[in-house]
């Protein structure tokens, strides 16, 4: 098993996506971090009256969880359509054949494809954090705050970030698995991450309105983003599951597609 | 070196794809020490064939195996069967090298295999450009490096002169001949028989997904018929004098005469009055059996 790992991290080393999707998500976070510092900290250590909208208040634990976990959001975007490349590429360029030739029980090739986007998928959480935790902890002791890295809660969102890095990742390779088609496998991506959550929170909040019924509110913490945000939030949010519930939300989702597609992988002929 | 019996047992195999039946009841093997070719016209079902052999394609019935075993039972299949299936099965932005260590590590093969196998083939001048620049022929030659990583006991490689040079075709003739006198197992696909003819000790030929002619080569090439072709602007009164030979028209008023010799024909000519504008011994070539024994079925499907 761990040559097999070995083959497939070396296939995704020895060609250019990865560090394009690297490069793309180090930009995000750059960025991400500095809006988040130079305005949503900056506002809410002024007591700004506008800041109150990022709901940070006084809580210095919260603001520098939130400053640390920069670029998570379309950090983890990438890390998902990596995921689903390290599968759809073996299609898209016909390596299928060899891949499959040289580990005939398809599973086990799979199961290798999971862990190895798990490992990418940390690293790059990993690169986010190098870059966002230095900066935010300088930028906080410099306004008094202090880096608060000695708190648990904050320490506990660095873990969970690297945690929504690893499952996104599963989700993608998932999703390849299922679809194998490299632009259906892309889109559904992009789709699950930046529009359905939109789309699929408008239906919720108009039949709970329309029907009176507020626990069907309660089904938006099932889709895989809300899942995400739930998971790396480690103080509560009000109505919402403990953070565990939606770390095994979103890693299910990721098991359930990439388990369905074994079942496809396993029986499907390779021409 | 893997299986100790390299014996290639395709049974009763048969794959049905939605609208066509690919291969249908085909039965062969291939022993070891041998090569034989694996012949049929485009679509006769020669890939789908290897593909199931090699556990890729799953066979709507029959089965085959290598060595009594089915390829995805092999523990390690890289160290018993070495296979090429197409000449563009390669990610276009990995190196020719980088192709072959990942295939290296996942089958537990120390790395510097890969070179070695690139050395076998004369590619490693070119082991470290990527692919998109390689020419089918350099790709071919990547494709049968792959083969040869794990040193395996068989071989089987699909359409592996396709793209290639002269001097390559002959290196191949070579290479596949001395595997098999090492007592390797070598199953090799091709379109052209007399491209197998000179390599080969046997053939399988199939067409429309059935075995229509299985045995040696040398046999083969011991019926290679004669034939006699006239032009006559009088066929119809040169056929009946003929004494019932078999005729069969060809383009432009041509006549090929089956089972009769030259100084016949133009005995009967003489003997009709008929004017004759050509007389010559045909003998048959290889190709031409292959025709005959594939044409009709070889519609493509
Ligand atoms: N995945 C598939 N789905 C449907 N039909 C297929 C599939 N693969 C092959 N076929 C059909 O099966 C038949 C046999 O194809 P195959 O590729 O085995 O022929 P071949 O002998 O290798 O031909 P060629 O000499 O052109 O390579 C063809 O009619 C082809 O169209
Ligand atoms: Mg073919």
């Amino acid at each position: 098993m761990t040559a097999l790992i070995r083959s497939e991290l070396r296939k995704v080393l020895t060609t250019n996506t990865w560090w394009l999707m690297l490069l793309g998500v180090v930009g995000f976070t750059v960025i991400a971090l500095l809006v988040n510092v130079l305005v949503v900290a900056s506002a809410t250590l002024n007591g700004d009256p506008q800041s109150e909208q990022f709901g940070l208040g006084n809580d210095a634990a919260g603001l520098a969880s939130y400053v640390y976990t920069s670029g998570q959001y379309f950090g983890t975007l990438f890390v998902m359509l990596l995921g689903a490349l390290i599968v759809t590429n073996e299609y898209h360029h016909q390596t299928a054949t060899p891949t499959f030739l040289a580990t005939p029980r398809r599973v086990r090739v799979i199961v290798s494809k999971l862990v190895g986007a798990v490992g990418i998928g940390v690293a790059f959480g990993l690169v986010t954090m190098l870059i966002s935790v230095p900066v935010g902890a300088l930028y906080l002791s410099a306004h008094g705050v202090g880096s608060q890295l000695d708190q648990p809660t904050v320490l506990a969102t660095l873990g969970l970030n690297l945690l929504a890095y690893a499952i996104w990742a599963v989700f993608g390779v998932g999703i390849g698995t299922l679809l194998r088609n490299q632009i259906a496998a892309l889109v559904v991506c992009l789709v699950l991450k930046l529009v359905a959550e939109q789309a699929v929170g408008l239906v919720l909040t108009l039949l709970s309105d329309k029907l009176d019924q507020h626990w069907i509110m309660n089904l938006m913490w099932a889709l895989p983003s809300q899942a995400s945000t739930v998971m790396t939030t480690a103080t509560r949010i009000p109505d919402a599951p403990v953070w565990y519930v939606g770390a095994l939300i979103l890693l299910a989702y990721g098991l359930v597609a990439g388990g369905l597609g074994s079942l496809i992988t396993r029986r499907r002929d390779i021409t | 070196m893997g299986e100790p019996d390299g014996r290639i047992v395709v049974d009763h195999l048969t794959k049905q794809f939605k609208k066509v039946r690919a291969v249908d009841d085909l039965s062969f093997t291939v022993e070891p020490g041998t090569v034989t070719g694996f012949l049929g016209p485009n679509g006769a079902g020669k890939t789908t064939t290897l593909r199931m052999l090699l556990g890729l394609v799953t066979p709507t019935g029959g089965n085959a195996t290598i060595g009594g075993r089915r390829y995805d039972e092999l523990e390690n299949p890289f160290r018993t069967v070495g296979a090429a299936l197409e000449a563009s099965a390669f990610h276009k932005g990995r190196t020719g090298r980088n192709h072959l260590r990942v295939l290296c590590a996942a089958a537990g093969l120390p790395d510097r295999r890969a070179d070695e196998v690139l050395e076998m083939v004369g590619m490693t001048a070119a082991a470290n450009r990527k692919v998109r620049g390689y020419s089918l022929g350099m790709k071919q030659r990547l494709g049968l490096a792959a083969t040869m990583l794990g040193d395996p006991h068989v071989l089987i490689l699909d359409e592996p002169a396709n793209g290639l040079d002269p001097e390559g075709i002959r290196w191949l003739r070579g290479f596949l001949r001395g595997l098999a006198d090492q007592d390797r197992t070598v199953l090799v696909s091709s379109h052209l028989l007399a491209e197998v003819a000179q390599t080969a000790d046997h053939v399988v030929i199939i067409a429309g997904g059935r075995s229509v002619r299985q045995g040696k080569v040398a046999d083969l090439t011991g019926e290679a018929e004669q034939r006699v072709r006239v032009r006559t602007p009088d066929a119809a009164t040169l056929v009946p004098a003929l004494n019932g030979a078999r005729v069969e028209p060809g383009p432009d008023g041509l006549l090929y005469v089956h089972g009769t010799d030259a100084p016949s024909v133009g005995r009967a000519a003489l003997a009709a009055g008929v004017e004759l504008h050509e007389l010559t011994t045909e003998s048959s070539d290889l190709e031409q059996i292959f025709l005959d024994l594939t044409t009709g079925r070889e519609q493509i499907r």
